[in-house]
């Protein structure tokens, strides 16, 4: 185990400084930003002044290393666009996004799981029929023209939410209920064919025959084994629903770190971008890790491959 | 059994309606009251900060308006009124000497004097400090007389001196000394018609009538500017009522804005440019006038504006807009002429015509399509454009290192823009966003811009804009038009020029 821990460890140090690179190369390869911090009547000399202060007259490599040892000091340099240090106006954002993708990660728990069960025993029935469409529509429903509609619906027509901003609990239905749409379509598709795979086992049969309750098998034997598998995708769902938030934040206009994305590609404020593509590739690696390990401990065989 | 549910189904969703539908008119009702005392605007991007020193971008300028005070402002057709000065006048041409109002209070309670605006352009030039701003102030000092009178110096005759300080906003130097610039930024104080309460980045910055305020009080008592960025749920937030003014309406929304009472949408000119830069430091056809005259002639303007920009834009002829000092009527633009394009094409030696490269990018109004039409106008004489969209700030830095491709469409205006400040910043020779080199260009704009007497400068403009149009180093297209969705309970609330929201006259 610790071999393996100290591998996956490894890998994760190597994907996470390969990041940093291609990050860093790709943004300061695509322009500078100096020229676009100052007004256009700005004069040369003026550009020229900035630049040298900003440390951008060092060759790239001496700007990458800098880059990187003030990633392990915390220092992620100051954003051009706030004028504070980056990792400050990151981090300001995170508990908005967090909150967004928690509840939408909730959301899809809650009409995931007993729907994908549903499906599941009503196999090849209407229910199941209708779930299934509406599950595979959930999921290429881009989130964009969900949002909008939603909003039409429930703010424009019924006046019951408010469109978007975040100003009290009403402000997060929609957005989250947006977010929370395709994982919980993933859910659903994934919990239903592993539900169906582990209700045809042996074991199954065993309990059926001892004459258990039907629901009691449903639950304790068949979601239980079924689940165990869904749970490693779970994980990875957290994720990448923080990284859906990018179009729903900016849809539902959410300060989060999605639409802060955006904005800090657009400003060229390159620090803030970093930083957050650094800070987002670090949860997914890290979220990879801990899914690794967990098949680990529920299934012994991995670590022998 | 089910028929029961299937009845209950129907009354509640019969009556879930009809309860909506007299929630909306419950709403329209109260809101037609005089008692609304909150405005909510949205802008589609955030302010950048609340430091007027280190301020760019329109949106942020607006909020800064109405928070603090400068020595003089505009109205919404940009002309010069007084603010904090109530009177002004040129001891010689280097000197201006402002008077500020006695009794004029920031909102802590200090008073304003004349120290406080030498401390305010002091701190913007001072280099240490790093303000973003520094190089367009630091052509100017400022000497105090007595508490209430000040001089400010040029280094050369300036007469636009007045547009570019109604953008500077007087800080209070006792406070800003006390707590520092960081602290000042994050708890701003003015001496406008509002005072600062809150900023929630990229949501919303809320701010409250200021009863002390020296001008005529604001009738508006809490305003909240939100930041949306997508253009669908802007329209769906006025839709909604949570919000009385949107920015940035596109075209093909407006009828169906205009098809409710609830709601209308008002526009106005701005002082922005919309041209086809021509990149003639770029070797080829185009550094040929008789060629860059040619596309000219070739292009409809009229119908462009007509067709695709819904009428909201206004056809210029050079780098000016009639709300400009110095703007001269009688130089009308190109005449459509695709005969005279084809004849001085053939002259310049492209008898069968030529290809040309078009660059364009999002978030000019309607841009994309302007520029698809634009090109093929073009093409009826001959010159085949293709078209490349472009991200916008990848496009700025082409623009920059003049790598740009033949034609670019592009915009300039916003803050103290004027015929001199846009002749230099777009076709000086050398600036950063040029791509025209002329010192016979450069000669006569100076010496417009320098001009302090107003006959003196019409004249030099009116030759500065015959030159222009003559050289032809861009295909000057229209004024570009602010196209605002308003509440119809929202009263005297204009558009402005210079495309800030200015809320100290609006009420409901």
């Amino acid at each position: 185990m610790k071999a393996y821990l100290f591998k996956k460890i490894t890998q994760m140090v190597v994907v996470l400084l390969g990041i940093t690179l291609v990050v860093f190369s790709i943004l300061h390869l695509v322009g500078d930003p100096v020229q676009l911090l100052l007004p256009p009547s700005a004069s040369q000399e003026n550009v020229e002044q900035l630049r040298e202060e900003m440390g951008f007259n060092d060759p790239l490599l001496v700007q990458y290393g800098r880059f990187l040892s003030g990633i392990f000091r915390g220092d992620f340099g100051m954003s051009y666009n706030y004028n504070q240090p980056a990792l400050s106006v990151v981090l300001e954002r995170v508990p908005q996004t967090l909150k967004l993708a928690g509840i939408a990660f909730l959301i899809s728990l809650v009409i995931g799981i007993p729907t994908g069960v549903l499906s599941a025993i009503k196999q090849d029935t209407v229910t199941d029929a209708v779930i299934r469409v509406l599950s595979f529509l959930g999921q290429c429903t881009p989130s964009f023209l969900l949002g909008i509609m939603m909003m039409l619906l429930f703010s424009v027509k019924l006046k019951w939410l408010p469109t978007s901003g975040n100003d009290g609990w009403k402000n997060i239905i929609m957005p989250s209920l947006t977010l929370g749409l395709f994982s919980t379509a993933t859910i659903i598709r994934l919990l239903r064919s592993n539900m169906i795979e582990v209700m045809e086992k042996e074991f199954i049969e065993v309990a059926r025959a001892k004459g258990l309750k039907y629901r009691l098998i449903v639950w304790k034997h068949g979601f239980k084994n079924a689940f165990s598998s869904v749970m490693t995708v779970l994980g990875m769902q957290i994720v990448s629903l923080m990284g859906g938030a990018v179009i729903i934040e900016t849809v539902f206009a959410w300060p989060g770190i999605g639409r802060l994305a955006v904005q800090s590609i657009r400003n060229n404020d390159f620090m803030v971008t970093e930083t957050i593509v650094i800070l987002m590739a670090s949860c997914f690696v890290v979220m990879n890790l801990i899914v690794d390990l967990l098949y680990a401990v529920i299934n012994p065989r991995v670590k022998v491959q | 059994m089910k028929r029961t549910i299937l009845l209950c189904g129907i009354l509640s969703i019969a009556m879930l309606t009809g309860i909506t539908g007299c929630k909306a008119k419950t709403a329209a009702e109260t809101s037609s009251t005089p008692t609304k005392t909150e405005l909510v605007y949205v802008e589609s991007t955030d302010i950048s900060t609340m430091d007027p020193r280190n301020a760019t971008g329109t949106v942020t300028a607006g909020i800064l308006a109405n928070v603090f005070s400068s020595l003089v402002k505009t109205d919404e057709n940009g002309t010069i009124l007084p603010d904090l000065a109530e009177s002004w006048k040129n001891i010689n041409d280097l000197t201006w000497e402002f008077k500020l109002h006695d009794g004029i209070k920031f909102h802590d309670g200090s008073q304003l004097t004349a120290e406080d605006v030498k401390y305010t352009i002091d701190t913007i030039k001072d280099k240490n400090n790093k303000f973003r701003l520094a190089s367009d102030f630091s052509f100017m000092d400022v000497e105090v007389v007595n508490p209430l009178t000040l001089n400010i110096i040029t280094d050369g005759p300036f007469p636009e001196i007045l547009l570019r300080l109604n953008y500077v906003k007087i800080l209070p130097k006792a406070y800003v000394e006390k707590v520092g610039n960081t602290e000042f930024a994050a708890k701003p104080i003015g001496s406008g018609p509002f005072k600062f309460v809150e900023w929630r980045k990229d949501d919303r910055v809320i701010l409250e009538a200021n009863q002390d305020y020296f001008g005529k009080k604001p009738i508006i008592q809490k305003a909240t500017m939100r930041v949306i960025p997508e253009s669908a749920a802007r329209i769906a937030a006025l839709e909604s009522g949570e919000v009385d003014i949107i920015t940035k309406v596109e075209t093909s929304q407006i009828s169906r804005l205009q098809g409710s009472s609830s709601y209308t949408v008002t526009s106005g000119p701005t002082t922005r440019v919309m041209y086809f830069g021509i990149n003639t430091l770029k070797k080829g056809p185009l550094q040929d006038k008789r060629v860059r005259q040619a596309l000219n002639y070739a292009i409809d303007k009229q119908a462009l504006i007509t067709g695709v920009l819904d009428n909201f834009g206004k056809q210029l002829a050079t780098i000016s807009t009639p709300e400009y000092r110095g703007f001269d009527p009688s130089i009308t633009p190109y005449e459509y002429n695709p005969a005279k394009a084809k004849e001085l094409l053939a002259a310049a030696g492209y008898p069968n015509g030529l290809n040309l490269e078009i660059s364009t990018t999002s978030g000019f109004l309607n841009g994309s399509d302007f520029v698809q039409a634009f090109a093929s106008q073009l093409k009826d004489v001959g010159v085949n454009a293709t078209i490349l969209e472009e991200d916008g700030t990848v496009r700025n830095e082409k623009i920059i290192k003049a790598t740009i491709s033949d034609l670019y469409f592009f915009g300039f205006g916003g803050p103290y823009s004027s015929m001199d400040n846009l002749g230099k910043n777009s076709f000086g020779t050398g600036e950063r966003y040029s791509t025209y080199n002329n010192p016979e260009f450069d000669a006569l704009r100076k010496g417009a811009g320098a001009a302090i007497d107003t006959n003196e400068a019409n004249k030099l403009y009116s030759q500065l804009q015959a030159y222009i149009k003559e050289d032809a180093p861009a295909i000057f297209s229209h004024q570009q038009y602010g196209i605002y969705a308003i509440n119809t309970r929202l009263k005297d609330w204009k558009p402005r020029t210079d495309e800030m929201i200015v809320i100290n006259d609006a009420h409901f």
